[in-house]
């Protein structure tokens, strides 16, 4: 895992390079490297973290005598099978099976990759500079677009934000940060800066001027011939996340899915180690009592991480000088907080991400099955003055989500509610809520495609909620701590047994393949999650931040979303916890950046 | 086999800036031999026109919807059949065909009836997205729109919106004129823009005399009335008047669909050798490069005030960028082998012919 750059304007960077490099230095602090083509058409930058081909054959940026280059982030963990046929040094370092297949096969050599990637590939031969995500959305990848030509690509955005192009601040990336705490593809908080779509590979063929012309393909997610049964599926996921040459450890909490990721790593690692959060005086969030009766019972190595409302402060303000934006999931700082203290052990960790999406785990999907199936115009319009009333007055709690997301007679703005979106407040306020409502339903008619219900439901999860909150979360607090996470559940052989026809929704198949492995487990009575307690966080310097960000007149969010929004939004934090730690966290960001609308 | 047939589907004549830039003038230049079908010859197919002649409007819908396409034939719909389709005839026909393209100019995926309460009945987004996964290619005027399409579409190409330079008469001289003109083109639809700029037309009259020439709109808006004239639209005017203004504007407020628009008055301007000024949103920060730290008004102002010389070098310096970004001869090769050839996956902007696959 690694921190990458890619800029086809050299000439606006060339000279900050040691800075870039010191901002990628925790996704990346083994070696550092940069490789400039002999035209000065592109610029690569690289900090690595290394874990498969420690030798010389891993380094990167890496270039072949034919000229091409890339910088690469990510683990493809069948890299030994691609590599037949290439140069032996492909069948050691993954770097070099990814170059050497893109150069001969083409960008759709990237077809055949199973793992998760986010990567930047030069070719002299057309002048194009190429840039990747994996379909799952597991790497992160920011694009820069320069308004005097010319595009830079950056892991994170924090290096982004050295060049002046990439700091003018986006009203529609802020308004979305403030509805759903996290920004939608092709956005963030800055208005030049935008997510790469995951899943695609875009190509910017260059001009004799500095204009790029841009193409995009999609990757074909690589899938196994036949369907494989649950079991055997995490199996040979697990087994294939567990490829290394460093020692590979496991985030274990005392739900389901990382207790059956543990059981199957455990068969393969007999002296496995895994990293559990505990919350001492927050006895009904804590899980660690379960997770620590599992790991005795898989005879697991097992360190218990407490974690106070103090440390996890400390956190907020590493996750934002590190990555540059706001993130409004308060469990990425419990997870930063256990990442630190697994990294003074190790480089990589399994966790069980991704699980309740596949499998459709929510509880909240119960709901989705219930509501309607198509678009009632009339009938919505008088249920929408019902539904908003039940929002401005509704706490955090999923029972009174459900009501307002029923109310809303089913579709985006029913999903929206039972994620516990802020967007009703938005819309009614500000024109960029309506702009963010109006990207909320063009994402569910995308992704779901004229799909119903929970299926429906799922499938924007998968395509939406989870690369945008939970898979940014983990990249995002594991790696400010310079570990690796891994995802087994997020695999194509996995993914073709959980969405095979036929197959029952929801997680029983789990939980009997776990008590296959693990007959005397020990599990919640019901899903608490990454629990974190934010009344806690709210009455230290967090809640100043909460009060600043609310009533200064000029705080970033009255200068972009203006003081009627701002009113509405004071009424829901008073009700909710997770709007205050929200825009909490945007004061916290906007004290740290010195951002300027 | 036979040659394979261009087929192209357009909702309006050649009136419309939209139509007239990603369809018609690329087909002249070009010179393919191409079956245009379009579902009006007018500017417009809003509510109004359709009222008008509603059942013209539905039988001209069904004829097109019923088009039948040769397997080898290539077929193009830029951005939709007809007001009336909701994306299943759209989708048979780009699958009939041995290629289905669209092409995407505006931000019609973000289409939720934001128009009025006709187009909330009938919104264009999911007609859009059920086009967008059927296609084997789209061709997206900019990269915000290319961005989105390439979450649902197997491939997605970048041709920006473009001119012929040659086709306009050159601005020649950059002494003012008396009173000073400040240009603008566009639709009743779209004026609504302008107004927006309407403090800043205001000041620059009564800083320099300066009045706004209109060339297309034909509005009963009276927020400019004294100090505004109106030129109705003609092609030949199009290619003639800017070169008698000396200030274009493009005005555009921030907005997703703003933001997905493709900058074609700003092109004109910069085909004809006028100085412009614009509101930095989407793809006008990338033509017109004034420093964006200052404001429109100071940017209008500035222009109005500097000297000949001065006009002229802004003037040449977006007519460069027009030449070798957005004009049809620079993007020639690549919607010449995006409409009649494949991409080839191993070199992204190359394309061979279905024939060399």
């Amino acid at each position: 895992m690694c921190g990458i750059f890619a800029t086809t304007r050299p000439d606006l960077w060339r000279d900050l390079q040691p800075e870039l490099l010191a901002k990628l230095d925790h996704r990346g602090p083994d070696a550092h490297g940069s490789w400039e083509s002999p035209g000065g058409d592109v610029l690569l930058l690289h900090t690595r973290l290394s874990i498969v081909g420690l030798g010389p054959e891993g380094a990167q940026p890496a270039a072949l005598p034919s000229g091409q280059a890339m910088t690469f982030n990510g683990e493809i963990y069948n890299y030994r099978d691609l590599a037949v046929g290439l140069s032996p040094d492909a069948a050691v370092s993954d770097t070099q099976t990814v170059i050497q297949r893109i150069a001969r096969d083409g960008l759709s050599a990237m077809d055949a990759f199973r793992g998760m990637y986010a990567l930047a590939y030069w070719d002299p031969a057309s002048r194009t500079l190429s840039a990747a995500r994996d379909p799952w959305g597991l790497k992160p990848l920011y694009l820069l677009d320069h308004p005097s030509g010319g595009v830079t690509l950056s892991s994170e955005i924090g290096p982004l934000l050295l060049h002046a192009d990439g700091r003018e601040l986006d009203p529609i990336g802020i308004a979305q940060y403030v509805a759903f705490g996290h920004t939608l593809p092709q956005f963030t908080c800055y208005l030049r800066i935008r997510k790469v779509v995951p899943g695609a590979v875009y190509s910017w063929q260059m001009t004799e001027s500095r204009h790029v012309n841009l193409s995009i393909q999609r990757i074909h997610q690589f899938e196994p011939d036949e369907v494989p049964s649950v079991g055997a599926a995490m199996e040979d996921s697990v087994r294939a996340h567990l490829t290394a040459d460093v020692e590979v450890g496991v985030f274990l909490s005392g739900g389901i899915d990382s207790t059956l990721v543990t059981a199957i790593a455990r068969e393969i690692v007999p002296d496995l180690h895994a990293f559990t959060l505990s919350f001492p005086g927050s006895e009904g969030m804590d899980e660690s009592p379960l997770a620590a009766a599992n790991a005795r019972a898989l005879g697991v190595r097992h360190t218990i991480v407490p974690v106070t409302a103090s440390d996890m402060l400390d956190s907020l303000d590493t996750l934002l000088a590190t990555t540059g934006e706001p993130f409004g999931d308060a469990a990425a700082l419990p997870l930063l907080f256990l990442a630190r203290r697994a990294a003074q052990d190790l480089k990589v960790v399994l966790t069980g991400e991704g699980a309740d999406e596949l499998f459709g785990g929510y509880g909240r999907y119960r709901i989705s099955r219930a509501l309607p199936r198509h678009h009632l115009p009339l009938l919505g319009d008088a249920s929408a003055h019902l539904a908003d009333m039940v929002y401005s007055r509704r706490s955090d709690r999923p029972r009174s989500r459900a009501v307002e997301a029923i109310l809303r007679l089913g579709g985006a703005r029913s999903h929206a509610a039972l994620l516990g979106s802020d967007l009703p407040a938005l819309m009614h306020t500000t024109s960029q809520g309506r702009e963010v409502e109006t990207l909320m339903r063009a994402d569910w008619e995308g992704l779901t495609d004229r799909a119903h219900g929970r299926q429906a439901a799922r499938r924007f999860d998968l395509g939406r909620w989870l690369p945008n909150t939970y898979l940014e979360k983990t990249d995002r607090a594991t790696m400010a701590m310079s570990l690796e996470a891994r995802t087994p559940f997020l695999d194509p052989v996995v993914a073709r047994a959980a969405l095979a026809g036929g197959r029952p929704f929801g997680k029983d198949n789990l939980r009997a393949e776990l008590a296959s492995r693990l007959p005397e487990v020990e599990l919640p009575n019901s899903k608490k999650g990454l629990a974190v307690p934010i009344s806690d966080l709210l009455r230290g310097s967090l809640g100043d931040e909460l009060r600043r960000v609310m009533g200064s007149e000029d705080s970033v969010l009255r200068r972009v979303l203006g003081r009627d929004c701002v009113a509405a939004l004071a009424e829901r934090s008073s009700r909710s916890l997770t709007t205050a730690y929200r825009l909490a966290v945007l004061g916290r960001w906007e004290s740290m950046s010195h951002v300027d609308a | 086999m036979p040659d394979p047939r261009l087929v192209v589907f357009t909702p309006y004549g050649r009136a419309a800036g939209s139509s007239r830039v990603r369809v018609y003038e690329w087909i002249d230049f070009l010179g393919i031999d191409a079956t245009v079908h379009a579902f009006t010859e007018a500017s417009a197919a809003g509510l109004q026109q359709i009222a008008r002649h509603p059942l013209h409007s539905m039988r001209r819908h069904r004829e097109l919807a019923a088009t039948k396409v040769d397997a080898n034939d290539i077929v193009l719909i830029h951005r939709e059949l007809s007001p009336f389709s909701d994306g299943r005839a759209e989708e048979r026909l780009l699958r009939s065909g041995a290629r289905g393209i669209v092409d995407l100019d505006d931000g019609l995926q973000w289409d939720w009836g934001q128009g009025g309460m006709a187009r909330r009945f009938q919104p264009k987004s999911p007609k859009i997205h059920r086009m967008v996964r059927a296609a084997d290619l789209v061709i997206a005027g900019n990269d915000l729109i290319a961005e989105w399409a390439a979450q649902y579409a197997r491939r997605v190409l970048v041709i920006p919106s473009c001119v012929d330079p040659s086709r306009y008469k050159q601005k020649a001289s950059y002494d003012l004129n008396e009173p000073p003109l400040i240009g603008w083109i566009g639709s009743a639809a779209t004026e609504k823009h302008l107004m927006g700029w309407t403090d800043h037309l205001r000041e620059s009259n009564r800083k320099t005399g300066a009045r706004v020439a209109v060339l297309g709109a034909s509005s009963t808006r009276p927020a400019l009335d004294g100090m505004i004239a109106r030129t109705p639209w003609t092609e030949s005017d199009g290619y003639t008047l800017p070169s008698c203004w000396d200030v274009g504007i493009m005005p555009l407020p921030d907005g997703l669909m703003e933001r997905s628009k493709c900058a074609y008055k700003l092109l004109q301007y910069g085909a004809a050798s006028l100085p412009a000024v614009a509101s930095g949103v989407g793809v006008n920060s990338e033509i017109c490069r004034t420093d964006p730290a200052q404001s429109e008004i100071a940017a209008l102002l500035g222009l109005l005030q500097a000297s000949p010389e001065t006009r002229r070098r802004v003037a040449q310096d977006l007519a460069s960028v027009v030449s070798t970004e957005y004009s049809f001869a620079a993007n020639e090769n690549r919607l010449r082998s995006a409409v009649l050839g494949f991409q080839d996956p191993r070199r992204p902007d190359t394309f061979v012919s279905r024939g060399q696959m």
